[in-house]
């Protein structure tokens, strides 16, 4: 289980992550969801042991991270932006990795290139960013770490290719002990994954919960309330996080189960009334507007 | 317990995405060391050479004494390695992925220090035992050129790592590879240029000012690992001093000390920023200020013609303001922060302004310094020039004695009070100096104040040769005085026949070699001077004209060597009451005329320039071709060959002596002794 305290971490004047405190258990998918600087990266760089935090403590299956060799051999980090050497092949990867990772799968490893299509004697910087991504998800697998650290491993993948390494995943889970954690801006690619789900903002945690969980706490209902006083009187029943009119059509998000919601609506007697599912998307810009930030400014 | 570095196979997986590096260094040492030799030898043994001269040769080619290519190869290689191994602190990306791998930093660190060491030590090795093979193939390889190349392999290596870990002192305080170099080239030349500054200061500020090798310049200039690797070159035989080696190792362990401690402290975060650790930054921006305004500040002052104190505050404002905007600018990567910090500049313009306030002030009393006697524990005292640096036991000894003499502490105390004097009513020796009518002879006196502890004061006074004349004479009419500025008087038997070669040179200005192939016959020769030279009194010196002079040569580049040369001031002069000396000398068939003869000299050119002292255009020269007059001036002429230290001499005339020859003419420069100047 990957444990963080009242994690802190500031960057001279700016403060990327305050006072975190999360929980990802193990063999959950777990989505890590923020706006653009919420502190996705910083935390998942703290995660793995490349950021030591200013306060507050890190660990992983009980241990600290920082500079401790037999909890990072449990841990891969594949970074937005990931290192290849220069001139490098996957081959060259696939052999320093292995002095590092005693686990690591070489056979695996070259089933996999030619599942992708990726020549392995191939100089990386020829890659495009796909491939390079690819690549990077393949030793991710293959160095079998119980924790993976992916650090918007999904951005670049056309959508084949996002479904074949989110299969990898899967299979992974299945597997052997496999927690992934996926840190991503683009909620659509977490929705069909994550189990678990933490909302970044600001460098504090708004929400840490399972996405399933938190679906059946958050309605999206449209409705037309044809008593005057009664709309009123509804809104003030429920606990709205969002509400907007299109002519006399309702449309209310608000917290509670299903069956609240419905019995309160139908107490007012509506002329219509439907429940939404709601993607993972509504649910973040609902959670980040009662904190105060602009959907406007959301750049998904 | 645990491996604090990587192991071998994570080194070798490492070297191979480095391969570039050692594969240039290999290539650097290969053109250096065989191919270089192969031409070499090709070339010495197409000359007539023996082989004794062979082989010396080619000692010196691979020990790197010869030619300036293995110190090119040991600076630049450090620069390499030091950059490349550590650049990728300095990216973000990379230090995410090395930082990300489950091993300690500790470990990352070592293993790339170790590979930087292998990067340098091995190709030069390899390269070492093919310029062996080379030898070999030529049949001149000899145990000592193996030894003291072995010799020069281990010191070029002890520099490397001092020169390398100054390099990665400096990747690791900085987050950008530019900044990291020039971190660099700053770490390097801090120390000498604070050095440099400081003796400016001296120079400009202290009336008694002198250069010498004081502790403290000492330190400052090895703190540069360049110049301590100049300093401490070793000597034709390769005899690396013990305290070289033990500084040196010990210098080396403390940097990677540091740089391990920086390396663990260092957060990840700090690549792409200036500067991986904020305060530390700022210390280092503040002391390079402090010493670009105290450059700036002494600059101005100095290059006006009077120096005024305007002009230095004047050059601490521009210097701390442009200075500072710069590093700012460098720092923040943001012109519109050009003026950032200004504290920074504030604090290093009040640092500039107090040091030299401390300078300007003396409030150290650097002109009046004078140790009491009890505390004198040497004394040497040079008149004109410059003093020995490195004095032997014997004359160290001299040296002791003439501190513990009275009369000689009470000559001192004579030339400071003096000295005090002449600032305190305002006759600034300074002003004499550059007055060109002055009525006063000033000369310089140079003493060096021994202490207990080995350290050393250098000071230089200048005063007025007429009241101090018969001070001087006495003390040049000891014993123990002589000794401490003849190196031949305290030279061993052994240091006699090892003397490379000796020469005796004319006031006409011919060299004769003597005794060049009996060192035994020689070294008799140079006691009968010696005795001569010891008991020669200052009366002598004042009166006689030197008929000529011995010059000495000792073995390759030493000091001795180079202070038995110099024709200047403690010259080797012989005179004609060195009766025997003459007479060993004309037993070789060096018979030295005393006189010059009209019948030798062509043309006699006088430049007169007593006029006007400060204006090159204001000199009068005038051409004698007449040979009455020619005889008249004759014997009012001391060639500057031969010129005697207590004897008198015009000033502000030189003459210039066409030379009749069977071969070419030449020209001999004299001086005029002084009151006996014809009219002509």
């Amino acid at each position: 289980m990957i444990q963080t305290i009242g994690v802190s971490k500031k960057f001279d004047d700016v403060q990327a992550v305050s006072s975190l405190s999360l929980e990802i258990r193990q063999g959950e998918v777990f989505g890590l969801v923020g706006t653009n600087g919420a502190g996705k990266s910083t935390l998942m760089r703290m995660l793995c042991g490349i950021l030591r935090q200013d306060e507050g403590t890190i660990t992983v299956d009980g241990r600290p991270v920082f500079e401790d060799e037999e909890t990072k051999r449990e841990i891969f980090y594949i970074s937005d932006d990931s290192y290849f050497f220069s001139n490098g092949t996957p081959v060259d990867m696939e052999r320093y990795y292995r002095q590092f990772y005693p686990r690591f799968d070489a056979g695996r490893f070259y089933k996999l290139l030619i599942q992708f299509g990726l020549e392995k004697g191939r100089k990386i910087r020829t890659f495009s960013k796909g491939m390079k991504k690819q690549l990077s998800a393949i030793l991710g697998i293959c160095a079998n770490t119980r924790y993976l650290l992916c650090d918007e491993t999904f951005d670049g993948l056309d959508p084949v290719m996002r479904q074949a390494v989110k299969g990898m995943f899967a299979t992974e889970i299945m597997e052997r002990e496999f927690t992934p954690v996926i840190a991503s801006h683009n909620l659509r690619e977490l929705e069909d994954i994550c189990e678990n789900v933490g909302l970044l903002h600001r460098g504090g945690i708004l929400l840490s919960e399972n996405l399933e969980d938190m679906k059946l706490h958050l309605h999206k209902v449209q409705c037309v309330i044809p008593e005057d006083g009664q709309e009123e009187q509804l809104l003030n029943e429920l606990d709205v996080i969002r509400c907007d009119h299109q002519g006399s059509l309702l449309m209310v998000t608000a917290r509670g189960t299903r069956s609240e919601i419905m019995r309160c609506i139908q107490e007012k007697k509506p002329l219509f009334c439907e429940i939404i599912p709601l993607t993972l998307e509504e649910i973040f810009i609902s959670e980040t507007e009662v904190a105060g930030y602009e959907v406007k400014d959301l750049i998904f | 317990m645990k491996s604090k570095i990587l192991s071998f196979s994570i080194l070798k997986e490492t070297t191979k995405k480095q391969v570039w590096v050692p594969a240039l260094i290999m290539l650097g040492f290969f053109l250096s060391l065989p191919v270089m030799g192969m031409v070499y030898l090709e070339l010495l043994q197409s000359g007539h050479r023996t082989e004794a001269e062979i082989i010396e040769a080619y000692t010196r080619l691979i020990a790197g004494t010869r030619f300036p290519f293995l110190t090119m190869m040991t600076m630049g290689s450090a620069v390499l390695t030091g950059v490349s191994g550590f650049s990728w602190l300095h990216s973000k990306i990379k230090t995410d992925f090395y930082h990300s791998l489950p091993v300690r930093r500790e470990k990352l660190f070592l293993g790339q220090v170790i590979l930087g060491i292998a990067y340098f030590m091995v190709p030069y090795l390899i390269n070492l035992l093919l310029a062996y093979v080379v030898g070999i193939v030529h049949g001149i390889l000899r145990g000592g050129l193996i030894w003291m190349s072995l010799m020069s392999f281990l010191y070029q290596c002890l520099f490397y790592l001092l020169m390398y870990l100054v390099v990665v002192l400096a990747m690791l305080l900085t987050g950008k590879v530019v900044v990291g170099v020039l971190g660099a080239f700053v770490l390097t030349f801090y120390g000498p240029v604070v050095s440099l500054l400081l003796q400016g200061l001296g120079a400009t500020f202290f009336d008694t000012y002198a250069s010498g090798e004081t502790l403290l310049k000492k330190v400052l200039e090895r703190l540069s690992p360049v110049v301590a690797y100049a300093a401490c070159q070793p000597d034709n035989s390769f005899k690396i001093p013990g305290k070289v080696w033990a500084i040196g190792l010990l210098a080396a362990a403390a940097l990677i000390v540091v740089c391990f401690f920086l390396y663990k402290k260092r957060p990840s975060e700090a690549a792409g920023r200036t500067m991986a650790f904020g305060r530390l930054g700022r210390v280092i921006q503040y002391l390079m200020e402090v010493m670009v305004v105290l450059f700036s500040g002494l600059l101005f002052y100095t290059i006006t013609s009077r120096g005024s104190l305007g002009w230095l505050i004047f050059g601490v404002l521009l210097g701390g303001v442009l200075f500072h905007g710069i590093m700012e600018v460098i720092y923040e990567g943001d012109i519109r922060r050009v003026m950032g910090h200004a504290w920074i500049m504030g604090a290093s313009m009040v640092t500039t302004l107090l040091v030299i306030g401390i300078f300007y002030g003396d409030v150290f009393g650097y002109d009046d310094y004078l140790p009491a006697q009890g505390k004198l524990k040497s004394v040497s005292i040079w008149i004109g020039g410059d003093p020995v640096s490195e004095p032997n036991e014997e004359e160290w000894a001299s040296m002791e004695k003439l501190a513990a003499d009275p009369q000689v502490y009470e000559t001192l105390q004579g030339l400071v009070k003096d000295h005090l004097i002449q600032i305190a009513t305002g006759e600034g020796v300074e002003h004499r100096r550059q007055d060109g009518t002055k009525a006063e002879e000033i000369r310089g006196v140079s003493v060096i104040y021994g202490q207990s502890g080995g350290r050393r004061a250098y000071r230089e006074y200048y005063v007025d040769y007429d009241q101090y004349r018969q001070k001087l004479m006495a003390l040049y009419d000891s014993l123990e005085y002589k000794k401490t500025v003849y190196p031949l008087a305290t030279m061993s038997e052994a240091g006699l026949e090892g003397l490379e070669q000796v020469e005796v040179v004319s006031i006409m200005g011919s060299y004769t070699p003597i005794f060049a192939e009996n060192p035994q016959a020689r070294a008799e020769f140079l006691k009968i001077y010696r005795a001569e030279l010891m008991q020669m009194s200052a009366e002598t010196l004042e009166k006689e004209r030197p008929v000529g002079r011995l010059a000495l040569t000792a073995s390759y580049d030493t000091v001795m060597g180079w202070m038995a040369s110099d024709p200047d001031d403690n010259a080797y002069l012989i005179y004609p009451s060195f009766m025997k000396t003459l007479a060993a000398l004309s037993e070789q068939d060096v018979e030295l005329p005393g006189e010059l003869h009209a019948e030798d000299v062509k043309s006699v050119t006088v430049y007169d320039y007593r006029e006007n002292a400060s204006r090159a255009d204001a000199v009068q020269e005038k051409e004698i071709l007449d040979r009455d007059q020619i005889e008249k001036i004759l014997p009012a002429l001391v060639s500057t060959e031969c010129r005697s230290r207590f004897m008198e001499y015009e000033d502000g005339i030189d003459v210039m002596l066409e030379i009749k020859s069977k071969g070419y003419d030449y020209n001999i420069t004299c001086l005029v002794r002084k009151g006996q100047m014809p009219k002509l």
